[in-house]
């Protein structure tokens, strides 16, 4: 519900009927790249991933740069090591991935560490790996407030969430909507992340933000986050949504796990996917 | 504090002349015309060449040693009444100036003593003179009495179409808006398009931002004080209004004829009806009520009773609606106890709050706070000689916070009840200061508040294993505090101090130092307070915010008081102030305390201001020159950075010319330095998103701001010996079209890999026309 609120900066906006919004050209003082780490840790047996790139310049357009010369290694709070190696297939979309040199899966209740060296500067984070109920169901309806290109689209339908929320712990949420395997998010403006303040237990038809049609496979992917994992998540969400300060709060970098000054999260999670076929 | 007692005897029993019998003029001066109280009508008494001025019921007393007198009673607007006594017991004598004619105001008296702006020892204070406000541009029409305080020296904006203000280098939390005499807590209609202040409903106003007498506190950095008016004594009359956006009606009259009086005032949008029609199902309206009875059978017992509610409602279609307003009812009694000893006893209720409502089968909730207080106020003036004037006086109020409370809407609700834990104070107040006319050419005026503020239960204050860590906050212990118990207890003694030295018979320097405490913390991070923006007392995480400032100012005034002219320095000492951590989660948190982040704030500034009183163009021009900046730690790596609303240069001008008696014309023109933002110096991918990065806050500033209105007020010529009078008025709004920067902010661009920057521009080129009526 706090996404609500954080959304009331957008509509005040937009209630003043007069305003226009214009593109204008920015040349913020250059200054040096920092480095950007995201990796993830589950509890699926695989090889798991951590993405090392640095940050450029607000005008300059395209992919940011990758690291490739980095030294990464993952560790748990048992003694297990495993050594992350840079692109092992070679493929040239994925350069500035590094990949578990064996397949693994993440332990609920272990602290995941990651140290990353670059040019002999050393960056390491940590994460717990916390527990997630299960989804119960993934169910389906018409959605009748659905109206514009959507309802023209034929995007009339939307899925129901059922699960136990645990009422006698902290859990922390993030969702991922797909449609037809491919992320939804309104252009990169949603980060689906909630804590369970003020959740029930019992979770029966929560709508998806994401509207389908027929035919459509809908998928969500539900991931555990640590009280650090939705701090940033929570961050990423306020700083993309930013008004510039107006009635937001002045924007800021989301705070990070993260050491050294690199930005971005190593995250650990466990994981819960349902998806459904939308029919009629 | 004892030693500041013992001061101000002795400086008072130093200056009480023994000699020989004493009598008291008293008496309250009114407008001829409805009866109304005039506020700081000057009392001058040309034997002493030293005078009065009426307070702000309108009552003055002066005394005097035996013997024959003239006294001028003079106001701005109206003429002067010279009256003749002899002074040989009390005289209780009740004043009724005329409104001047435009003829009349060409003809003046030439003797006539300065005005208060050269003769009276306040300073850093301006008045805002409403029935002006009428014949400015307004905003869609609608006369604003915060847009034009918003114009003010030394007051500055975050920008077009908010109702908040920044007073010498404070945030907007830190000014106290009263309408007679109760907090407002919110000033907004249409998240500040417009204020609360129906203009018709408003007798005066004024704004202090320096200098602030004793009897007012709680505030760091400004008092906003706006009095309603009584209502007409002597006959009904009724006024009104249709603009674009909203209508009003106002009816007041006598219930019994020259002793009691009541108005009742209304206004409301009606843009919902408009929405409706264009069939779209959003609604938003809001509208104002103040009403207000008073019996004035006799001078020495006067009783009124004011209330304000007001209400902002919007509503989405089916999928969500917010609502928000203040409730406020003042009861005044005025009560002489002699000639010379003046009483004001009030009490005050007045509630803000606000409601949002998510409609939804599963996800509906309502979630509402407010905030409450109950006080009551006893001042006195002591009218001791004509050369000292004591006041003293004992406030206390009660206050309930109630940050938030969520609860299901629907049944099989995802969410479960949820209240934060509600916070209570006593704020307490004392104050003793005496206006001391030392010789023909000083005045002095000194005093002291002393603000004692508890913060009670019923509450439990968390033991937090870090109280900064707002990312894995760690309960480690509380206390449970009992109802009235006291948590924590915040003394402060706030001295004040104001001198006035003539220089010539038309000019005078003036300094003044005051401190000021602060202990209601507005709990909000953007630069705009929304109406969703709860309160937090002072507690044992929380400190009182604290201002000194020093101020020094020349004041002048050319042909016979028709131009007043002041040139202002401030120097503005900030500690305390309430901020907030990067990222702080500041809605529905009941772990504030991690969040806040007090730091100190330093603001300096010039004023220069020139008003025109008389005449057929009237109206004041102002230049500001300011910095305010802020030191947070946590905040910007502990680094100095503008405040928010931190601008440089700003001019203002505003002004009304009255061509003849059908057509004025008014204008306001304002230019602003462009106000301090964040932007990000470069850009990272993490997973989709395409993430700024910040380096420095508030490091870029917005463009200029400057914009001019137009307006003209046609009041037709067969008004005249009709009952039923009307005029219109027609505004231009930015007159020259000028894009005005309102805020900056990123979004992904149209190709991978891109972000760009957007500006929102609120207002260009909007006429309107307001018809009003009389009768």
């Amino acid at each position: 519900m706090n996404s609500t609120m954080k959304k009331l900066a957008i509509i005040l906006l937009a209630v003043t009927a007069f305003s226009c919004t214009e593109t204008i050209n920015l040349d913020p003082d250059i200054t040096d790249p920092v480095m950007v780490i995201e990796g993830l840790i589950t509890n699926e047996s695989k090889n798991h991933f951590v993405r090392i790139s640095r940050s450029t310049g607000f005008n300059t357009i395209g992919s940011t740069p990758t690291v490739d010369n980095a030294i990464v290694s993952v560790s748990d709070d048992q003694g297990g090591t495993w050594d992350f190696v840079h692109n092992p297939g070679g493929d040239p979309d994925s350069v500035g991935y590094y990949l578990s040199d064996q397949a693994f899966a993440g332990i609920v209740g272990r602290t995941y560490s990651l140290s990353a060296q670059v040019d002999g500067v050393m960056y390491s984070a940590s994460d717990l790996l916390t527990p997630l109920t299960k989804i119960d169901s993934l169910g389906q309806r018409y959605d009748e407030q659905v109206d514009g290109e959507d309802e023209e689209d034929g995007f009339v339908y939307e899925t129901l969430l059922f699960m136990k929320e645990p009422q006698g712990r902290q859990d922390n949420y993030l969702f991922e909507f797909y449609r037809n395997g491919q992320l939804q998010n309104e252009d990169n403006f949603e980060v689906y992340v909630a804590d369970d303040e003020a959740l029930a237990e019992a979770i029966e038809g929560l709508e998806s933000p994401v509207n389908y049609k027929l035919g459509d496979t809908a998928r969500v992917d539900m991931y555990s986050l640590s009280r650090d994992g939705f701090w940033y998540y929570w961050d990423l969400a306020t700083l993309v949504q930013n008004d510039g300060g107006m009635f937001s709060p002045p924007p800021a970098n989301p705070r990070t796990n993260l050491s050294n000054g690199a930005v971005g999260y190593f995250q650990a999670s466990s994981i819960e996917t349902k998806s459904v076929i939308i029919v009629e | 504090m004892k030693n500041l007692l013992l001061i101000f005897l002795i400086l008072i029993s130093t200056s009480l002349a023994y000699s020989q019998e004493k009598f008291t003029l008293n008496g309250y001066v009114k407008d001829f015309d409805n009866g109304e109280e005039l506020i700081g009508v000057t009392v001058l008494v040309k034997e002493i060449n030293n005078g009065v001025i009426t307070n702000v019921y309108g009552f003055y007393s002066i005394t005097l040693p035996a013997g024959k007198y003239t006294v001028i009673y003079s106001y701005v607007g109206y003429n002067n009444v010279v009256y003749e006594v002899e002074l040989d017991q009390n005289i209780e004598r009740n004043i009724e100036l005329t409104p001047a004619s435009i003829q009349l105001q060409e003809v003046v008296v030439s003797d006539e003593a300065p005005d208060k702006n050269v003769s009276d020892v306040s300073m850093s204070r301006n008045e805002v003179d409403i029935s002006q406000v009428k014949k400015l541009p307004a905003l869609l029409g609608e006369s604003d009495l915060l847009k034009t305080v918003q114009m003010l020296p030394g007051v500055v904006t975050a920008g077009e179409g908010t109702s908040a203000y920044f007073v010498r280098g404070g945030s907007a939390d830190q000014n106290l808006i009263l309408i007679d005499e109760a907090p407002i807590y919110d000033p907004s209609h249409l998240f500040g398009l417009f204020s609360v202040f129906n203009a018709d409903a408003i007798k005066d106003s004024e704004l202090y931002k320096g200098g602030i007498p004793a009897r007012y506190g709680g505030r760091l950095s400004s008092i906003l004080d706006v009095r309603t008016k009584d209502g007409n004594n002597k006959r009904l009359q009724g006024s009104g209004g249709i603009g674009w956006l909203a209508s009003r009606f106002q009816l007041e009259g006598p219930i019994q004829k020259e002793k009691s009086s009541f108005l009742l005032s209304a206004r409301r949008s009606y843009v919902d009806l408009f929405l409706a029609a264009a069939g779209e199902d959003n609604r938003a309206f809001f509208y104002d009520v103040n009403a207000k009875v008073n019996w004035k059978h006799q001078n020495n017992n006067r009783f009124f009773l004011a209330a304000y509610l007001g209400r902002d409602a919007f509503r989405s279609g089916d999928d969500f609606g917010f609502d928000w307003g203040n409730k406020t009812t003042t009861f005044r009694w005025n009560h002489l106890f002699n000639e010379r000893l003046f009483s004001n006893t009030t009490f005050i209720a007045s509630q803000f709050d606000f409601g949002l409502e998510f409609i939804d089968p599963v996800q509906g909730f309502d979630w509402t706070a407010r905030i409450q207080q109950l006080s009551f106020k006893e001042d006195l003036t002591y009218f001791l000689t004509p050369k000292n004037e004591v006041n003293f006086g004992y406030h206390v109020s009660w206050q309930k916070f109630s940050p938030g409370k969520i609860e299901p809407t629907v049944e099989g609700s995802i969410f479960v009840t949820t209240d934060l834990q509600r916070l209570f104070a006593l704020d307490h107040a004392f104050y003793l200061s005496n206006k001391q006319t030392v010789s023909d050419r000083l005045t002095l005026e000194y005093g002291v508040r002393l603000s004692v503020f508890q913060n009670i239960g019923k509450s439990t204050i968390f033991t937090y294993e870090d109280q900064q860590d707002n990312t894995n906050t760690n309960v480690i212990g509380s206390t449970a505090y009992n109802s009235f118990e006291t948590i924590k207890t915040f003394v402060n003694p706030e001295p004040r101090f104001g001198a006035k030295y003539t220089l010539t018979p038309t000019s005078s320097i003036k300094v003044s130092y005051n401190r000021m405490a602060q202990n209601v913390h507005l709990v909000s991070s953007g630069t705009v307070p929304l109406p969703f923006n709860t309160w937090q007392p002072s507690s044992p995480y929380l400190d009182s915010q604290l201002a000194d400032q020093v101020a020094i100012g020349y004041f002048r005034n050319f042909k016979d008081n028709a131009y007043e002219f002041s040139v202002e320095a401030y120097y503005k000492d900030m500690d305390n102030v309430t901020d907030f951590a990067d990222n702080a989660d500041i809605f529905f948190n009941e772990h504030l305390a991690t969040e806040f982040r007090q730091g100190s704030s330093e603001a300096y500034g010039l004023e220069l201001f020139l008003k025109k009183n008389e005449g057929k163009v009237t109206g004041f021009a102002a230049y500001t020159l300011a910095k305010a900046e802020r030191t947070v730690p946590g905040v910007n790596l502990g680094q100095p950075f503008d405040a928010n609303y931190d601008r440089r240069h700003n001019i203002s001008l505003v002004g009304t010319y009255n061509h003849s008696k059908r057509w004025d014309f008014g204008m306001n023109f304002v230019y602003n330095t462009g106000r301090p933002t964040t932007i990000p110096s470069g850009r990272y991918e993490y997973q989709n998103y395409n993430v700024d990065f910040i380096t420095e806050r508030n490091g870029y500033r917005l463009p200029d701001f400057h914009r001019l209105d137009l307006s003209a007020t046609l009041t037709p010529l067969k008004n005249e010996g009709r009952k039923w009078k009307t005029s219109w008025v027609f505004s231009i709004y930015n007159v020259y079209n000028r894009k005005n920067p309102f805020t900056l902010f990123t979004e992904e661009g149209d190709q991978p890999g891109e972000k760009t920057a957007k500006m929102v521009y609120l207002f260009p080129i909007l006429p309107s026309v307001t018809y009003n009526f009389r009768f």
